[in-house]
């Protein structure tokens, strides 16, 4: 028992410094500012992803999926710029308005009460 | 207007490593979730805004903007909404504390 669940931390472990070894290729194969400003928000992302693993309490892992969608708001934002496409920009707008509904359920969900109160 | 664009992306960058390294640094739930929404409201509006001076003249930079005035509007009410329900859910503050005012007026007043 204590031994899977020790193998399943290492292969977190394991696949998270192979997507950071990704994106450290990345930024040295593509050398333009927009690209390595992106990657630069990827790896912030990922780094966010370990306080919801280590996260003693729900609060953390609540507060770091909070910072996540706020992150991703700014990376539609790049995307937009780098891909030579508009309709990302309408798709930062449509993350706001979902990130808030999700964080405000997240939020009445911590305080025990049910969802119809 | 590229370039300027440019020098607000990176602002906006440097403000959201700072938010993510303050959720790995600060030592409780409170202190995590003022450093690190401030910080990032901070840099996702520099962010948007230097989107809007790289297209600026087209719908897209109106878009922008829109998602710069929504975002101002739902940050503040969306990490206070969190604060109480991890209060209300007794996560503990670190034993450095000074003084915790809802607790008190909990007692005092009973407000719910």
């Amino acid at each position: 028992m204590k031994n899977k669940e020790y193998i399943k931390k290492a292969s977190w472990l394991v696949s998270v410094l192979l997507l950071i070894g990704i994106i450290v290729l990345m930024f040295v194969y593509y050398k333009t500012f927009i690209a390595r400003a992106l990657f630069f928000l990827l790896s912030c992302c990922l780094i966010c992803l370990v306080r919801i693993f280590l996260g003693p309490s729900s609060a953390d892992r609540a507060v770091a999926l909070m910072i996540i969608s706020m992150l991703i708001i700014g990376l539609c934002g790049i995307l937009s710029i780098f891909m030579q496409r508009e309709w990302y920009i309408d798709i930062a707008f449509v993350w706001t308005l979902q990130s808030f509904i999700v964080t405000l359920s997240l939020a009445k969900f911590l305080e025990g009460k049910r969802f119809g109160e | 207007m590229n370039e300027i664009g440019n020098l607000f992306i990176v602002i906006g960058l440097i403000f959201d490593f700072y938010a993510v390294l303050s959720l790995l640094r600060m030592p409780d739930v409170y202190t995590r979730l003022q450093a690190s929404a401030k910080s990032v409201a901070l840099g996702t509006c520099s962010i948007m805004f230097g989107v809007f001076l790289h297209n600026l003249g087209t719908g897209a930079a109106f878009k922008a903007l829109l998602v710069i005035g929504f975002f101002l509007l739902i940050c503040p009410v969306a990490v206070h909404a969190l604060a109480r329900g991890a209060h209300k859910c007794g996560v503990k503050m670190v034993n450095d504390a000074v003084c915790d005012r809802y607790e008190e007026d909990k007692r005092k007043k009973k407000i719910s």
